[in-house]
């Protein structure tokens, strides 16, 4: 956890860079040309079926949305630590369950990656921190959750595709209790 | 009792009652730390209670006398006189000597007498006496097993308590709590609910999971823990016997299955689903099963409890934007009212309950970023806020009304306090000896 938080910012930075790669990344049968919106307004999400090479995303000049051919990834993308799709964990403010531009992106990565991955389904698991009561951190949890679903169904995911759920505050990340813990505990969890 | 004054016994009521939970390491998984004394504790003399007609065989090692020492002495209401303090160990029905009671600093004096009567059977009696008057203030008598001369114990510290206080006692009751440990690497933890006597004692567990153990909720009986757990990986609602530990499930639809209340008839319970797309309050009749909605908006609409006289319920909704307590009135076919707000007074109330007269509700509010119990006087709506802490949750009347358990966090680790709900004491804590303790739920008095 610690060390994806670290890379976090990181991944942050380079998930527009990457966006297109990653989700094109998937499949082997080029006729998986899932409708897709894209919200980045970068082109060419086409899914182009690409052999070989790891890490092949060399970022920069990609800055302006240009598509990638072919210099992907041919492992899972789902355990290539480079995928924006790596990114699992979306972040709220206090008792507010607004996805930020940050989750957005991250977010929109995982809509292309299960729109071409019909038989892929996601757990969405809703968190808050502890301050406040159980019940409604509980209830918030799953608002956060609700809202993680709301925004991968208006990226074209179908409903079948996701599951939500919510621990509330009972599976903290961070186990102070302190600022610092509370930021990591309120989170949404995306799980495949 | 009788030389202290009024306001005095107030006092010595409110505390009294909410202490229950006491320490023996080898034996009690909770422990506790009074904090403070009370200087104005009432001694009282509890003689040794004597054995008649067994042979030694069939002594229980269990010192009634001694369990009840220790209920009154923790209470900080009253204090036993030691051991090495009694002028004489009469027998009861046998000669007192008055005048030697009289140089003692007792006013009270109790004697009783356990028979056995039979296979693993036992006869109780006991006898108060007030060592002025020589008068007779109390005298009962139980026929119990061998498992039960415990709880006798907590029944006679009622009795005494009762009659100097005219109070309903709380000793004979029990906590449910939710015990949670992390392993060394903090990714695993271990969730246990577990009922305990009133002073710590006789530990049960009810239930032991990897996943989260959430709200356990009395029947009004004492016979039943409705709790949710996510054993199968999301949230649903239980309902367990204790004595037998046979269990159901209560509620399993898509989405969440929350914060179940049983309602004081004990035929239904309020509880929380969000089956129809968001967090709204239902009730739900236990035998049929039948569901009526009772809230109806896209906001977060949880933690349901009842009105002693079920008319009522409370809960928590961000309806205006942030968590507040409103009151719904409900009848046999549901929804009898619309919701009234009750809180308006910061911008954090929730988990609401109803003190056992209807009289008061307490619940959770945040003042100034600290989390903490307080209680509305519901004639005027005026809110004392009545802990110091920070992190408060699941604040529990005591049967009696007389204090509120409540978890908070202290130096980082879970554990529980009680309060006097008029503030007069300062909290008294209750902590686990390892992992962290959370969710206390008072039980109802027990039918006896």
């Amino acid at each position: 956890m610690n060390k994806l938080l670290k890379t976090l910012p990181i991944l942050l930075m380079i998930i527009p860079l990457l966006f297109l790669g990653a989700c094109s990344s998937t499949s082997e049968d080029d006729t998986n040309k899932a409708d897709v919106e894209d919200r980045t307004g970068a082109t060419g999400q086409n899914g182009e079926a690409y052999e070989g090479q790891t890490g092949g995303y060399n970022g920069s000049a990609m800055g302006d949305g240009a598509a990638m051919n072919g210099q992907s990834y041919s492992g899972d993308p789902l355990s290539d630590p480079n995928s924006p799709l790596s990114v699992r964990t979306i972040y709220f403010d206090y008792d507010s369950s607004q996805i930020s531009t940050e989750g957005q992106s991250a977010l929109n990565a995982h809509a292309e990656f299960l729109s071409l991955n019909p038989e892929q389904v996601l757990t969405i698991e809703g968190h808050t921190d502890e301050r406040g009561t159980r019940e409604y951190n509980l209830s918030l949890g799953e608002r956060r959750a609700q809202a993680v679903a709301d925004f991968l169904m208006a990226s074209g995911v179908p409903a079948q595709q996701m599951k939500v759920t919510s621990f509330g505050e009972e599976k903290p990340v961070a186990l102070d209790h302190n600022e610092s813990a509370w930021q990591l505990n309120r989170r949404v969890e995306l799980i495949y | 009792m009788k030389l202290y004054s009024i306001k005095h016994l107030n006092t010595l009521i409110l505390i009294l009652t909410g202490l229950i939970i006491l320490s023996s390491p080898a034996h009690a998984v909770l422990e506790v730390e009074i904090k403070g004394g009370f200087q104005s504790a009432n001694p009282i003399a509890i003689v040794p209670f004597s054995w008649s007609q067994g042979s030694s065989s069939a002594k229980s090692s269990i010192d009634i006398a001694r369990i009840i020492r220790s209920d009154l002495a923790r209470s900080g209401l009253f204090s036993p006189l030691k051991l090495n303090q009694l002028p004489e160990r009469p027998a009861l029905g046998g000669n007192i000597n008055f005048e030697r009671w009289k140089n003692t600093d007792a006013e009270q004096l109790v004697i009783g007498n356990i028979t056995p009567v039979g296979q693993n059977l036992y006869e109780v009696k006991f006898q108060m006496l007030d060592i002025f008057s020589r008068k007779e203030m109390a005298a009962y008598r139980y026929t119990v097993k061998q498992q039960q001369l415990r709880r006798v114990a907590h029944q006679i510290s009622d009795k005494i308590y009762e009659k100097l206080t005219h109070t309903h006692g709380a000793f004979d009751t029990l906590i449910a709590y939710v015990v949670v440990n992390n392993s060394g690497s903090g990714k695993k933890r271990t969730y246990t609910l577990a009922v305990a006597d009133s002073d710590g004692f006789d530990e049960q567990v009810i239930l032991k999971s990897q996943q989260p153990i959430m709200s356990p909720s009395w029947s009004p009986n004492g016979k039943r823990l409705a709790y949710v757990s996510f054993e199968k990986g999301r949230s649903i609602i239980y309902l367990q016997e204790l004595k037998t530990g046979q269990r159901k499930v209560l509620a399993e639809f898509k989405g969440l299955n929350s914060a179940p209340a049983f309602s004081p008839d004990g035929k239904r319970l309020a509880l929380t689903l969000s089956k129809d797309g968001n967090s709204e309050i239902y009730i739900m009749y236990i035998a049929s099963g039948v569901l009526q909605r009772i809230t109806r908006h896209y906001s977060i609409d949880t933690e349901p409890s009842w009105s002693p006289d079920g008319r009522n319920l409370i809960f928590t909704s961000d309806r205006a934007g942030k968590p507040q307590i409103y009151q719904i009135a409900v009848n046999q076919q549901g929804k009898a009212g619309n919701p009234r707000r009750l809180t308006f007074e910061g911008n954090y109330n929730s988990n609401a309950s109803y003190s056992p007269d209807g009289k008061f509700i307490t619940l959770i509010t945040r003042v100034q970023g600290r989390y903490r119990v307080a209680i509305i006087e519901l004639a005027n709506g005026y809110l004392q806020v009545l802990t110091q802490s920070r992190l408060d949750e699941s604040p529990s009347y005591a049967p009696n009304g007389k204090m509120i358990l409540y978890a908070t966090e202290l130096r980082g680790r879970g554990i529980l306090e009680a309060v006097a709900v008029d503030g007069s004491n300062s909290p008294q804590r209750l902590r686990v000896l390892s992992g962290d303790v959370r969710e206390p739920a008072w039980s109802p008095f027990r039918s006896r």
